[in-house]
């Protein structure tokens, strides 16, 4: 699974916790997320075309177009496969990022992992079944 | 063109899930867990999933070469290759090759105006 993080609470914000801030590990740790994502989209049949920054260093500012493009990789890859029904919605900007917002980037993408995996684990395989037929997945006569 | 989607569950303690039933179908509320096992496998399968079935529908990477000889090369984004020759006598030869396997139909215009069709 994905090492992301996902508990980011207000306490971290209080007491300045290295969770409690956004800086370029948060950006890198989330592009390489979804770049590995989208690789594992396009491998099941559900490519995604997006951009990527993985070297983030602490000198760089990033722009405002690097932020847009940033938040737009998640959402291509949630409108290109799917999403948990009733699950948070991604932010509609990085601006006034905040830790449930961060939170809910990451979790997203632990989301979509999830899906691809479970997909990926009910696919049914050539020669195992008939069409048609309504049995025990990898029944056949 | 049909858009195909995948089962894509969202509780992994439920794939393998199977619900008994009454003899007319309606369920019973009762579940077994279950998977195919069918031990060591001698090839990796092909799953039936949106991938290849979009696959079908013409939607696969693919880059196309036409030949100083005639010929047209057609590889897809996995490696596989199918050659189309156009023989002298007017039959076309295509042969797809998949790693060591390969299959190749033989179209034939016979002189009655049919088709043939011939796979080897």
């Amino acid at each position: 699974m994905f090492d992301l993080i996902t508990d980011r609470e207000r306490s971290d914000v209080d007491n300045d916790t290295a969770k409690g801030s956004y800086n370029y590990t948060d950006l890198n740790r989330v592009e390489s997320a979804v770049q590995e994502l989208a690789g594992l989209l396009a491998d099941q049949g559900y490519p995604v075309t997006l951009d990527f920054k993985t070297d983030w260093t602490r000198t760089d500012f990033p722009t405002e177009s690097q932020m847009v493009r940033y938040l737009e990789n998640v959402k291509k890859c949630v409108s290109q496969y799917t999403k948990i029904p009733g699950s948070t919605t991604l932010p509609e900007s990085m601006q006034d990022i905040n830790w449930q917002k961060a939170n809910t980037i990451e979790q997203t993408l632990m989301d979509l992992q999830l899906l691809t995996n479970n997909m990926k684990s009910t696919y049914r395989y050539s020669g195992t079944f008939y069409a048609g037929h309504s049995g025990l997945r990898g029944y056949c006569l | 063109m049909i858009d195909i989607k995948d089962l894509v569950p969202i509780d992994e303690e439920k794939l393998y899930r199977y619900e008994k039933v009454n003899p007319d179908g309606t369920g019973k509320g009762e579940y077994v867990y279950l998977k195919y096992a069918p031990g060591e496998l001698a090839q990796e399968p092909t799953a039936v999933n949106r991938r290849l079935l979009m696959a079908m529908q013409g939607f696969l990477g693919q880059t196309t070469v036409f030949n100083p000889d005639g010929s047209i090369t057609e590889t897809n984004q996995d490696g596989d290759a199918k050659v189309t020759v156009f023989n002298s006598d007017g039959s076309i030869t295509e042969t797809f090759t998949s790693g060591t396997m390969g299959i190749t139909k033989t179209t034939t215009f016979n002189v009655d105006g049919s088709i043939s069709e011939v796979i080897s």
